[in-house]
């Protein structure tokens, strides 16, 4: 067997030179007449092209790997879109729900009142011990004045006027829960002036303990004078 | 190998195929997204994992490849590549069934692998002189194989990669001709084992 030897590397760059078809014209005829007469240099010939396409599949092969990385995270990445998009639903959702209450807080702050109370007579009067109370009640003293219109309550439980000023001195207090009760009572008296008003503070009562569907049921039913007020209300948190 | 004259064949007259031919990234990646997908499907529907799969399309990919450069196919246009392509995958990939079916109790579709009027062994012959060449290439060192993929497999011109590697011209030639002269002489070396 021959041992191996490396050609000059004259003659590499001219094979090189030819198979790459970088060799002008002339020469590449005169280069082809003397590969009919040399076997050994058309078999060099060949060898060097196969030398060059094992360089080219070797790196072909690693090109395809990267490209298959390429091509097949694009699945990945559309999977990150779909989860990233998720996400963003999901928390622009938890904050609509969350901004709810929030807007309830603001609504109820921007349209809670108190109301005054009654004017008490100057001169002696049959009802003593309420416009005492009212006394108490526009002075702010809601509990004495609770304490002492609860018996006369317990007396007239159908009472719209101190049905309504016992909430209000609850209200007043900021015990929503409670004013609810003494409210309800009253908006259920169609023919009580003091109906609306209590509608309208039982709206806010809700409004503020973030009871939106007794609000929008309230808001679907009012018939009173402040029915439209209340719609209102219950139209701005959406 | 860049700068494909019209005197080569393999000049189909298709550019996509041409730069696949001349190496081009675009078109192996074209190529690639438009015909991984079928082959995949392919295997596996038939026992293979994602990883063969993988496995499959890129020979398939690369003795396509090597077949159209050694002009042992002519391809008019990308359908009839794809065709091919999957021809290619399909076969091998039956075929590794085949073989793995000595192991385990794969049911292979039988009547596939008989009517495919694949030439199987002009398929086995380029697959074999491929895995060869494959193999010399990968005992060369990384300092070779950065300058020869430079120039053979990108086309670049030699001041192009001198600059780059920071060497000057006369070095890069050098290298070039010392990393051939090396792979020449593995494959010399393993004749002799063959006794041709």
């Amino acid at each position: 067997m021959k041992e191996f030897e490396n050609i000059p590397q004259q003659d590499f760059e001219r094979i090189e030179a030819y198979i790459l078809k970088k060799m002008p014209e002339k020469e590449r005829k005169e280069f082809e007449k003397e590969i009919l007469s040399n076997a050994g240099l058309k078999k060099e010939i060949e060898i060097q092209r196969e030398m060059m396409l094992a360089v080219e599949a070797g790196e072909m092969k690693n090109r395809l790997d990267s490209i298959h990385q390429k091509v097949t995270e694009r699945k990945s990445i559309t999977r990150w879109l779909a989860v990233a998009a998720s996400i963003i639903i999901f928390i622009s959702v938890g904050y609509w729900m969350l901004n709810k209450p929030d807007k309830a807080e603001r609504l109820f702050a921007a349209n809670m009142t108190v109301d005054p109370g009654l004017p008490v007579p100057m001169s002696a009067t049959n009802n003593y011990v309420f416009y005492d109370a009212m006394v108490d009640y526009k002075s702010g003293k809601y509990e004495v004045a609770i304490s002492k219109w609860e018996p006369l309550l317990a007396q007239n439980p159908e009472n719209d006027t101190l049905n309504y000023f016992v909430g209000a001195a609850f209200f007043n207090q900021e015990k929503f829960e409670q004013s609810i009760p003494y409210y309800e009572k009253v908006a259920g008296q169609s023919e009580s002036s003091f109906a609306g008003k209590s509608e309208w503070y039982l709206a806010l009562d809700f409004l503020k303990l973030k009871d939106f569907e007794r609000l929008n049921k309230l808001a679907q039913e009012s018939k009173t004078d402040y029915a439209a007020q209340i719609k209102e209300l219950n139209q701005k948190l959406e | 190998m860049p700068k494909k004259e019209i005197e080569q064949s393999g000049f189909s007259g298709n550019q996509v195929i041409d730069e696949f031919i001349e190496n081009k990234n675009n078109a192996l990646e074209k190529l690639y997204k438009h015909n991984y997908k079928i082959v995949r499907s392919y295997v596996l529907k038939n026992s293979g994992t994602e990883a063969d799969a993988k496995d499959i399309f890129q020979d398939a990919m690369l003795v396509c490849w090597m077949n159209l450069k050694e002009d042992k196919f002519i391809v008019k246009n990308e359908f009839s590549l794809s065709a091919y392509l999957y021809k290619i995958a399909k076969y091998k990939w039956l075929d590794k069934l085949k073989s793995k079916q000595h192991k385990t109790t794969v049911n292979i579709p039988v009547t596939d692998l008989e009517s495919e009027d694949m030439d199987s062994f002009e398929l086995s012959e380029t697959q074999n002189k491929l895995s060869y060449l494959l193999g010399l290439y990968s005992r060369l060192d990384t300092k070779c194989k950065e300058v020869l993929n430079q120039f053979y497999y990108e086309g670049k011109r030699l001041e192009e990669i001198a600059s780059e590697l920071s060497y000057d011209l006369g070095s890069v030639r050098t290298i070039k001709y010392r990393c051939m002269q090396k792979l020449r002489k593995m494959h010399a070396e393993s004749e002799n084992q063959i006794n041709k």
